[in-house]
């Protein structure tokens, strides 16, 4: 579904992605971590059009999206959250999720998706609150419901969890699994290590800039060179 | 959809505005000409406040589409003999061009909001000097519409005409803007006010709705100018093309409540009468003293309510349910 080609992106002197490749296929739920800076939201950024891509391509159902706009891309059912939550304040939750149903659809229909995509958050009971008054883990449920409510063929979860109480990131996964069964496809940027091992099919793990492992979860933990990315000296110290 | 945004249920405000502005058809002629400047106003603020409010860009280029109607109109008149009644479309679809021009070039290099402002006062300025060096135009002297005094040159005897024609532009401009709020149009320009990067991610073409902002309020001052260039009889271009008079719209939208639907009819309805009777009653020994007055009521209302009287009323509209719900829970 999703086919990324030796992606490259170049900050000025600095090589923030270098040559990733990777493969997402319909219905998987693939996870990639990495420690901090190793350049997982830059690709990321680099698959859903926010960022150019210095070299390489990117294919989505076999259309190149590469340099692509990304309300294109959100066109073409592929769209993504936000690591810190990217809300319209002065929208309310049914406005919002209207807004990103109108993609596709025309207002009557967005108006019921909105709806119903609330219902599927958590958000049912809260449709007329305007998003500045949502807590934070409201306002993140908003952000996995704006993605749903484009209608997507795959969503692109960055960091979804972080900031939330481990009750409310079971509530996460459970929500990602659910969708997953509707036939939608994740790839999904992770620092809990518990939450990304449980949910994902597959892992890629990114070190400076490269794709240095890719496998299945309990493969990759026990892998030496994930092991040393991650604990390097601290773990030779012990 | 329910309405929980910044405007009041829609019936009563249009019965109050209603009866406001039907109330000077029994006044003397002094108080119709503040009615009909009023209404210009309120006219103006409302498709201001299409790209300034709702969409969110500070556009302050507004001026130039003044002129554009107004000068058009004028021109095609004196010139050619056309009615203005078709060339105030002319003047709209000039303005509508230079409008989109203006939103492409600024926001295809996604100008930060304070750059945008600048760049458009910067092309107001140029117009301004462009229109006052232009013999065609008439320069800094202006051009005076011919009388006719026929209602088909779009020129009336009675002042209670103008009055209704400027009424029926508001009326219009007002019931498109609430129409505008609650639709597709509406809601994307919002978004896009309120967070551009989120609105790209759910497929909000950007630069697109920006552009389309731009054209319809561009549009919507220029017929202003029109009339104002009918009201008045001339064109000249201290009135219609320096930035004065953006400023005096922007600075009542903010007053009323910009972004909101009622905002840009509020500010003025409450501001220019009160300008007005400054300036007559205080104007004589105290020249100036009505612009004292609306910049120290900017600060008031910058400093105690941001969102403008109607987002005030709003919040405490609000509040007031709020408790109302919290002493029903606390009796059941």
């Amino acid at each position: 579904m999703l086919s990324a080609r030796d992606v490259s992106v170049q900050f000025g002197g600095l090589r923030a992605v270098d040559k990733v490749s990777l493969d997402v296929m319909r219905g998987e739920i693939v996870g990639l971590i990495g420690p901090n800076g190793a350049g997982k939201t830059t690709f990321f950024q680099a698959v859903s059009g926010f960022v150019k891509t210095t070299s390489g391509e990117v294919r989505f159902c076999g259309e190149r999206i590469d340099g692509v706009a990304p309300e294109r891309i959100c066109r073409l059912g592929l769209t993504r959250t936000f690591q810190i939550v990217e809300v319209f304040p002065s929208l309310t939750v049914r406005e919002t999720l209207t807004a990103a149903a109108l993609v596709r659809l025309p207002l009557a229909e967005a108006r019921r998706i909105a709806v119903s995509t609330a219902e599927l958050v958590r958000l049912g009971g809260k449709l007329d609150l305007t998003c500045r008054q949502l807590t934070l883990p409201d306002q993140k449920a908003l952000e996995i419901g704006k993605a749903m409510a484009t209608q997507p063929r795959m969503i692109l979860l960055d960091e979804v969890m972080a900031g939330l109480r481990p009750s409310e990131t079971d509530e996460v996964v459970r929500l990602i699994r659910d969708l997953r069964d509707r036939g939608i496809t994740f790839l999904v940027v992770e620092h809990n290590m518990d939450v990304i091992m449980g949910l994902s099919d597959r892992i890629a793990v990114m070190g400076t800039g490269r794709k240095i492992v890719e496998g299945r979860p309990d493969d990759v933990v026990r892998d030496p060179k994930v092991i040393e990315i991650y604990l390097g000296a601290e773990f030779e110290l012990a | 959809m329910r309405d929980t945004s910044p405007l009041a249920p829609a019936v009563g405000p249009w019965l109050i505005f209603l009866a406001v502005v039907l109330a000077p058809l029994a006044m003397s002629s002094g108080w119709i000409n503040i009615a009909i400047l009023t209404l210009l106003f309120i006219y103006l603020c409302v498709a201001w406040n299409i790209v300034g409010g709702i969409a969110g860009q500070f556009c302050i280029g507004h001026s130039l589409f003044l002129a554009a109607g107004a000068y058009t109109s004028t021109l095609l008149s004196t010139q050619f003999g056309i009615t203005p009644w078709l060339g105030m479309f002319a003047g709209a679809a000039l303005a509508t061009v230079i409008g989109i021009f203006i939103a492409w070039l600024s926001f295809r290099y996604e100008l930060p909001p304070l750059s945008f402002a600048l760049v458009t006062i910067a092309l107001a300025m140029l117009g301004y000097l462009a229109i006052s060096s232009i013999d065609l135009l008439g320069a800094s002297r202006g051009l005076t519409l011919p009388v006719r005094g026929t209602p088909a040159m779009y020129q009336f005897r009675s002042d209670v005409t103008y009055y209704v024609v400027i009424l029926l532009h508001v009326v219009a401009a007002v019931a498109l803007s609430m129409w505008l709020y609650h639709t597709k149009i509406g809601l994307y320009l919002r978004a896009v006010r309120d967070n551009e990067r989120a609105a790209h991610a759910i497929g909000v073409p950007v630069l697109r709705y920006k552009m389309l902002a731009m054209g319809i309020s561009a549009a919507l001052t220029a017929l202003g100018g029109t009339f104002y260039a009918q009201y008045l009889q001339y064109v000249e271009p201290h009135t219609f093309a320096s930035i004065n008079i953006v400023i005096q719209i922007v600075l009542l939208t903010v007053v009323g409540g910009t972004g909101t639907v009622w905002g840009p009819v509020v500010g003025p309805m409450l501001l220019v009468p009160a300008g007005e009777w400054l300036r007559h009653s205080l104007g004589g020994s105290l020249p100036g003293v009505h612009l004292l007055v609306y910049g120290m009521l900017l600060v008031i209302v910058i400093r105690f309510a941001p969102d403008g009287l109607v987002g005030a009323l709003e919040r405490a509209r609000q509040a007031w349910r709020f408790r109302r719900g919290v002493k029903e829970v606390a009796t059941q």
